[in-house]
């Protein structure tokens, strides 16, 4: 119980408190210079203790997993521990109870009997009590019949259904953590194909990609018809939309993001070409470094890059590719319908060339001829492949159903006891509860058909004599 | 349909309206009379609300999950069918004050906001989304009920109050408003990563919305097991429900001032 109050407490802290993209958190270096933005919007001392209970990356931190681990093992031991109890009392119940039982539960009744024999008050009260779906033990008292009756016995075990969904859904995040892979940024221009990496042999084609909007600007539908292969053979193709993937053999391919490409054909020396493919230009840059490494436009610009050769393992030419992002508002360095080029030879931390080069021309750079040929658009998908989903799943509704069978059928027991009298019968119904109004009604309810059933008896009896 | 939608919307707030006033009389004057008339009032307005909610439905095309009005109007909703499943099961009518003020509370919110009918943005046009937010309207209107139990049971210090009822029954309703609630909840959470898992390939990814929610349920499991392993019953539970409509209320509001991903839906 302290646990869940610390997990929900823990949970909380990661939700007000700023948490440091994963990509940050990863990355020591990064980490530590993102740590200057809590610093201004909590301030010193605040932003220091913070840190020092690792409270800006709460999810990925030690004190929380361990703290997860922990729940999962209690959750296990008490599980273990309450199952001997739960299943005694399921299948053994106390079915025999002593008289003072039905002088001091919380719930009881005493109807006298005048006309009924003891044997037939008690069976009027088992038909009565099987009626409203009890199941019924007959037991005898000395010369007293009596009844246990229950309702809905199995729905103790919901508990358990409950506990183990709990502890197999933690379970099932850490194999799919362990065992599955993700990519975010996995962009693919129109036209082209890109490997899918990850130790597959899968790479991924995008046919085409559209975007709607809805009159009032909202996007409506963004899709791209992909094709997927295996080894250079087609395995699969499929117009995927933002909630309709790709799925072969497991592995997802989600609509994510788009962006604009350029479409690049470079020959060498010879006039062959070397190079004919489209550049995602999937880096937003803002204000960075000029043409010349002076301090840049605040212009907002859509870069990519690609590379050509290899010397030594080393590309021998990366070409970045850089067009402005915003058709409204003019770059001053690049004219709308032109791309510009920063060619970077190996080892340079400055580019060797900067070329404008509008759409259809070819410009000599670098020994190579460089040629704009057109404008498309790239598909960013999600890749993911989670081998432990369905467990997930499976789990999730485990924890549900078990906890639903606790709460909507919960156990009731009933007893009853018949003492022969000069006069007839008198006749005792005990239950005992933890204050359950609505048990109450019904316990009341149960004693009213009893008595009422007993009437008829008398009725009939009388009818017949 | 969409104008139906709106009359329905007026004629529901201002049925709710009549039956708070009604809820306050009969409980602070302990007037069975308005106490009927309290309850023929929160059942035409369901039912009208229901209607205005089903018309725009209709009239849009896609469940009404498209922007705040919907959503407040929804929840409003939610608050106020698991009210008068808790009125109906335990023929207690005091809790009807403060959970018909909070519905009305969302529908005066709602009416503040433009009503219009907008279309679905592709990341919503899913039906599990119908269940998801389903989901939390059910879970948000039982944690409301249970705050209002636990509200009672805390004003009703030594059972002094005469016009309040009985502190037991006032913690027996919180749980029972509960056990409706949380897997309501769960389900909300469960939902809402299957959708992940569809539009992005992860069904967890620490979203500061769901997050606020799993926070949420985590209180709820809080309060069950220090009722069931604890036997913690009464004062201590009541403010257990307190923090948790607290916890609602932060991950209704929460992308005021969260963000995330679920910020395009206006949620
Ligand atoms: C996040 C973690 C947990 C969740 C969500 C959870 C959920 C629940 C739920 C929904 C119930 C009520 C229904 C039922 O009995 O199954 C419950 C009861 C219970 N849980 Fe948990 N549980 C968690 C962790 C634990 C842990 C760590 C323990 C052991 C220390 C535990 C022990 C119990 C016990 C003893 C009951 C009482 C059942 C009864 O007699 O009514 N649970 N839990």
């Amino acid at each position: 119980m302290l646990l869940i109050g610390l997990i929900a407490g823990g949970v909380f802290a990661g939700t007000v408190i700023m948490q440091a993209p994963a990509s940050v958190a990863a990355s020591p270096d990064n980490f530590a210079a993102w740590l200057a933005q809590p610093r201004g919007k909590y301030g010193e001392p605040w932003a220091a203790l913070f840190g020092a209970l690792d409270l800006y990356r709460v999810f990925s931190s030690l004190w929380f997993r361990a703290l997860l681990a922990v729940l999962t093992l209690s959750v296990v031991v008490c599980t273990v521990n309450r199952m001997p109890g739960i299943v005694a009392s399921v299948t053994r119940p106390t079915v025999r109870v002593p008289e003072r039982l039905f002088e001091r539960a919380p719930l009881r009744a005493e109807l006298s009997v005048a006309t009924a024999d003891a044997g037939q008050a008690h069976a009027v009260a088992s038909r009565v009590l099987r009626a409203n779906r009890f199941r019924v033990v007959p037991w005898q008292d000395g010369d007293a019949p009596a009844v246990f009756a229950d309702r809905n016995r199995f729905g103790k075990y919901g508990t358990f259904i409950n506990h183990i969904g709990i502890v197999s859904i933690l379970g099932a995040a850490v194999m799919g953590g362990a065992f599955g892979w993700r990519d975010d940024g996995f962009m693919v221009p129109e036209g082209s194909t890109r490997a899918v990496g990850h130790g597959t042999t899968l790479s991924l084609k995008s046919e085409s990609f559209d975007d709607e909007y809805w009159p009032q600007g909202m996007a409506k539908d963004f899709r791209s018809e992909v094709v997927l292969y295996d080894d250079g053979a087609e395995v699969a193709r499929k117009t995927i939309r933002v909630n309709d993937p790709l799925d072969y053999k497991g592995i997802r391919f989600h609509q994510a993001f788009f962006g604009p490409a350029a479409v690049m054909r470079v020959r060498d020396g010879e006039g062959k070409v070397v190079h004919e493919d489209g550049v995602a230009l999937g880096y937003e840059l803002k204000g960075g470094a000029g043409a010349d490494g002076t301090p840049g436009s605040p212009i907002s610009r859509n870069g990519g890059y690609f590379t050509l050769g290899r010397r030594n393992g080393l590309p021998t030419l990366a070409v970045w590719v850089v067009m402005p992002a915003n058709i409204r508002e003019a770059d001053p360095e690049i004219p709308a319908g032109s791309v510009r080029l920063e060619i970077f030879e190996p080892r340079q931390a400055r580019p060797s060339a900067i070329e404008t080069l509008p759409q259809g021309e070819t410009r000599e750079i670098l020994g190579h001829t460089f040629e704009f040929v057109r404008e498309r658009q790239f598909s960013g998908v999600q890749i993911s492949y989670n081998p432990a989903v369905n467990l997930i799943w499976l789990s999730c509704g485990l924890m549900v159903l078990g906890s639903m069978a606790v709460f909507y059928f919960p156990l009731r027991r009933v007893w009853v006891r018949v003492d022969p009298t000069p006069a007839g019968a008198r006749l005792r119904v005990a239950a005992v509860t933890n204050k359950d109004v609505l048990f109450a009604r019904e316990f009341e309810r149960l004693t009213l058909a009893i008595d009422r059933e007993l009437d008829q008896h008398r009725v009939n009896k009388d009818g017949a004599a | 349909m969409a104008a139906f939608s709106y009359f329905a919307f007026t004629a529901a707030f201002i049925t709710l309206g009549v039956a708070l006033l009604a809820y306050l009389w009969a409980t602070v004057g302990q007037q069975k009379r308005a106490a009927r008339v309290a309850t023929v009032f929160s059942y035409n307005s369901a039912a009208l609300l229901t209607a205005s909610l089903g018309s725009r439905w209709i009239a849009a095309g896609h469940a009404p999950y498209s922007n705040q009005f919907e959503f407040a109007t929804s929840f409003a909703w939610g608050t106020l069918a698991t009210y008068l499943y808790l009125e109906f099961k335990y023929r207690l009518k005091s809790l009807g004050a403060i959970t018909i003020a909070i519905a009305f509370g969302l529908l005066v919110y709602a009416s503040t906001l433009p009503a219009r009918i907008d279309p679905l943005i592709a990341a919503l046009q899913n039906n599990i989304l119908i269940l998801h937010v389903g989901s939390a309207v059910i879970s948000y209107g039982a944690f409301a009920c249970a705050f209002a139990a636990g509200l009672l049971y805390l004003l009703n210090r030594n059972d002094r109050v005469a016009w309040l009822p009985a502190r037991e029954v006032l913690d027996e309703i919180g749980y029972k408003a509960i056990i409706i609630g949380f897997p309501a909840q769960a389900m909300l959470l469960i939902l809402g990563a299957v959708w992940a898992y569809t539009a992005w390939g992860r069904y967890w990814g620490w979203d500061p919305k769901e997050t606020a929610a799993l926070v949420t349920w985590l209180i709820a499991a809080f309060y069950l097991h220090a009722r069931a392993q604890r036997g913690w019953h009464g004062t201590r539970s009541a403010v257990v429900l307190m923090v948790l409509f607290g916890a609602v209320v932060f991950t209704f509001s929460g992308n005021l001032f969260l963000g995330g991903l679920h910020a395009y839906s206006g949620l």
